[in-house]
């Protein structure tokens, strides 16, 4: 029931359900007509743009169930990312499989490679965890460009020929596009399931103690393991999308620097909840976008910034973020949000 | 009058007001006890007064804290340690990889020069002749007797007019207990040193206070002086377990509750 | 064998170094209980105003390092002052993430400030290689070296017997406690970067010295980043001794496995130490074990 005072459930289904009024329903609705008409709206490269949301979206996703549900601070993803992009190229240069088959097995690959350093996560915490996540950025580096030329092409890279099904391929901007937006929407709803579950309470208790959940008897070693075995599947999926979309695949594409980005879009959106993910990811991409537009034009007008500029304003302005949001909302936007809406249905009282 | 509190709120976060105007005085050299049961708001007090406050994003918004009459509640912590008032936080916080020695010496960061240094640090090893053969041991090693003596040791070691003891008896054995609440009765007696001292266990606080205030709810609610208060029904019954005949509660007393509080909080 | 004597003493050389930049990132967890990410590009920022003074303003060398000096150390005090004291008493993954964050912001500014282009760094320190019996050092190592021990034995001494250092330990223990025993939780941090801005200056000239220089050799920070952990984040004489194992270790691991993976051994095997030692003793040699009473 929507009452002034607040949104209040009468039901369990009504209060556990993801939409729940019925203006809730028509901004929903509204939404899924955007993305499904996005190509035919008229924004030239707005379906590229949306499709590189969709890939980072899942891939931030991975690392919000792992660092943010979890608590283990994961500063590998990209890496993750980078094995589940190499697993589908190499199968499907090498092997001709479907991208039916690739994706999954590319997630799987990834999660395994990530279950690994879970493994780590028994013994190591915090911040120690983070280094060896780091560690792995490098040896994975180290690792593609040094195995057999005929398995991951070492320094030339990967080149993939377009997915296809049958006889109708994806290579064209708007069919990648639906490709990427069913999959990202199909992972979103899981990842937001999951954490309605055991499963992701199990997270959560994990995150806030371990020694506490461990004492109430959750296996913490398991849900650790999980966590990053899940994150890591979900960068593997968007590896292997990237895979598809780029069309190449070479280790220098999964930097440290990315999985930076990555956390900073967790920080900028909130940790911990689904729709942090997504506004992260959303607002992050699109001040890329709006630098790549807007920073050739200040170079132009200020010749002696170098043609790095735009390079280097993404980097001042993802720092810059960081740091503001660490310091002034350190619970990001959706904490924000929530305290608007707060604010708002409790007008005119402070609280 | 050493330190005094009139009519203070504090408020965390901008949103939560847990203290709705306390009132409360500390003379030298006395020892004054605080009681409440948890959640009233006496560490937000102590807090308050030792400028700790900002560090759980809380503020003093209203009344004034005045110590030895100068109005403090503006004032960063490490210049109230200089005036002469240390905090003992709750739950005996030492230096844990620090040795004893050095927890104690941290302590005397006021004291100008390695002579005053060595000479407090006598003194305090005088009060205490446990922590002396256990001077280069790892302090996180102690028991938690033994740690709750090092804290209030380096807290002496600033040469303070006044102690702010957070809850000493947290976790502690009874005998250890009174150990304690001895040596606070002794340093007041020789030192003239005042302590405000936040206590759940009402009994062995009464016993060494002269006077004590109880708290509920971010208000003081009861006060008066320490035999007063040991002898006073309420106490008695909400606080030291005891029903009106003085002696400790049958079953059958519970069900018919007599008695009332008759303070509001 | 000399070839393989070489490739050890050289290893240990440049361990040294990378032990010198360690020494920095000890020297803030120390007394600030911050990991400072963003070291390496504090380094670098040395090391390009060191070469601004002297390549664009023509300023000798004894005028322009000590500048490069003072400019870092003030970098080092406004980061503390702006970005840091916002965050006292926060939990550690906040101070992981601004740190995080500056690393990244540093990067843009210097990007933008100093451009993409190669720089070549001028030659502080001699060029001439030192010989050793049939060994030959550069020369710039070896003072490194001398400066890296000269430097460990300092801090150590400074941390373990004064007043102030003590007092800075006590901030890495707990800012609260250290707050209320009156203790300057800012100004232990301030000085801690400053001193770090310092060492980041000396360590930035001694491994340009004479080669040419990008925004990339930042990485150095990341590279110092096992160093520091095998010694325990908290311990300056084993920051040396870390310094060493992994320099030796590195330069064997060079010396037998680059033939078999073509080169870059050098790069990863510091990292595969890492993990290594993270998974079997994650505090380090020397480092501060979790004292946990449950």
């Amino acid at each position: 029931m929507t009452l002034p005072g607040g949104v209040h459930a009468e039901t369990y289904q009504q209060d556990r359900a993801l939409v729940r009024t019925r203006w809730q329903w028509l901004w929903f609705a509204g939404l899924v007509a955007v993305l499904l008409l996005l190509p035919f709206l008229g924004f030239g490269s707005a379906v590229g743009i949306a499709t590189v949301i969709g890939i980072t979206l899942i891939a931030v996703l991975g690392l919000q169930l792992t660092t943010g549900c979890a608590g283990q601070i994961n500063m590998g993803q990209s890496a993750f990312m980078g094995v589940g992009a190499y697993a589908a190229g190499t199968l499907a240069t090498n092997l001709h499989w479907s991208f039916l088959l690739t994706i999954p097995i590319a997630g799987i690959s990834a999660a395994v490679f990530g279950a690994v350093f879970g493994l780590a996560a028994l013994r190591i915490k915090g911040f120690y965890l983070a280094l060896t996540t780091i560690a792995a950025q490098y040896i994975f580096t180290f690792a593609m460009l040094k195995l057999p030329k005929e398995w991951f092409g070492q320094s030339e890279g990967l080149r993939l020929e377009p997915a296809a099904l049958g006889s109708f391929t994806f290579d064209t901007d708007n069919r990648i596009y639906y490709l990427v937006l069913a999959v990202a929407a199909l992972m979103t709803y899981g990842a937001w399931s999951l954490m309605r579950t055991r499963t992701g309470r199990a997270f959560i208790a994990v995150r806030d103690n371990d020694n506490a959940a461990e004492v109430i008897g959750i296996n913490v070693f398991y849900y650790k393991t999980l966590a990053f075995f899940a994150g890591a599947f979900y960068a593997g999926v968007a590896g292997a999308l990237w895979a598809y979309y780029v069309r190449y695949v070479q280790a220098d594409q999964f930097t440290l620097w990315l999985s930076v980005w990555y956390l900073g879009m967790l920080i900028v959106g909130g940790m911990g909840s689904i729709l942090g993910a997504i506004i992260g990811t959303v607002v992050i991409r699109l001040l890329q976008e709006l630098i790549t537009v807007v920073g050739p034009l200040v170079a132009d007008v200020l010749p002696t910034l170098g043609g790095q500029f735009v390079f280097a304003a993404m980097n001042m302005l993802l720092g810059g973020m960081i740091i503001v949001f660490v310091i002034f909302e350190p619970r990001g936007l959706v904490h924000r949000w929530n305290i608007i809406k707060e604010s708002y249905r409790i007008w005119p009282f402070p609280h | 009058m050493l330190l005094e509190l009139t009519n203070v709120e504090v408020v965390y976060s901008d949103v939560i007001l847990v203290l709705k105007g306390v009132n409360l005085s500390v003379e030298t050299g006395q020892i004054v006890a605080l009681l409440g049961a948890n959640g009233a708001g006496k560490t937000t007090t102590l807090k308050a007064i030792s400028g700790l406050l900002r560090t759980e994003d809380g503020r003093v918004t209203g009344g004034s804290i005045q110590f030895q009459g100068v109005p403090i509640h503006a004032e960063a912590p490490q210049n109230l340690v200089k005036r002469g008032l240390v905090q003992v936080v709750e739950g005996r916080r030492i230096l844990p990889h620090m040795t004893v020695e050095q927890n104690l010496l941290v302590g005397s960061k006021v004291l100008k020069g390695r002579a005053q240094r060595r000479q407090m640090l006598d003194k305090v090893y005088g009060y205490f002749p446990k922590l002396v053969s256990m001077r280069a041991r790892v302090s996180g090693y102690l028991s938690g007797g033994e740690q709750q003596m090092l804290v209030i040791g380096r807290a002496l070691m600033a040469g303070p007019r006044l102690v702010l003891l957070d809850e000493p008896s947290l976790g502690l054995a009874p005998m250890i207990v009174t150990e304690i609440f001895e040596l606070v009765a002794r340093l007041r007696q020789h030192e003239g040193i005042a302590f405000l001292v936040v206590e759940q266990n009402a009994n062995v606080a009464l016993s060494v206070a002269d006077h004590g205030y109880v708290m509920e709810n971010g208000r003081i609610v009861l006060y008066g002086t320490g035999s007063e208060l040991r002898e006073n029904e309420d106490i008695k019954e909400f606080y030291l377990g005891m029903s009106i005949s003085g002696h400790g509660k049958s079953f059958k007393d519970v069900k018919h509750y007599k008695r009332r509080k008759r303070w509001l909080g | 064998m000399t070839s393989l004597l070489s490739y050890i003493a050289n290893g240990a050389l440049t361990g040294l170094l990378y032990a010198l930049v360690a020494i920095s990132f000890v020297i803030i967890y120390r007394s600030a209980r911050v990991f400072n990410f963003a070291q390496g590009e504090v380094v670098i920022v040395g090391a390009f105003l060191v070469w601004t003074f002297m390549s664009a303003f023509d300023l000798p060398v004894w005028v322009s390092v000590p500048l490069a000096v003072l400019a870092n150390i003030l970098l080092g005090v406004l980061i503390e002052r702006l970005i840091l004291r916002p965050l006292v008493g926060q939990e550690l993954f906040a101070f992981v993430m601004v740190t995080i964050g500056l690393l990244i912001f540093i990067r843009g500014v210097v990007l933008v400030a100093w451009g993409p282009e190669v720089r070549f760094f001028p030659a502080v320190l001699p060029l001439a290689a030192v010989k050793v019996g049939p060994l030959v050092f550069d020369r710039a190592l070896v003072i490194g070296g001398v400066v890296t021990l000269a430097v460990a034995a300092v801090t150590s001494w400074f941390f373990n017997r004064t007043q102030l250092g003590l007092e800075m330990t006590a901030v890495a223990e707990d800012h609260q406690t250290a707050l209320s025993l009156g203790i300057s939780v800012t100004r232990s941090i301030a000085v801690a970067w400053g001193i770090s801005g310092l060492l980041s200056t000396v360590a930035a000239i001694i491994f340009l010295n004479g080669k040419g220089m990008t925004f990339l050799a930042s990485d150095i920070g990341f590279a110092a980043l096992p160093v520091a952990l095998l010694a325990g984040l908290e311990s300056i004489g084993g920051v040396v001794l870390g310094g060493l194992i992994i320099g030796i270790a590195v330069g064997l691991a060079a010396y037998f496995l680059d033939p078999i993976f073509q080169g870059g051994v050098a790069a990863v095997f510091p990292f595969v130490i890492m993990v290594i030692i993270l998974l079997i003793r994650p505090t380090g040699l020397f480092g501060w074990k979790t004292i946990e009473r449950i």
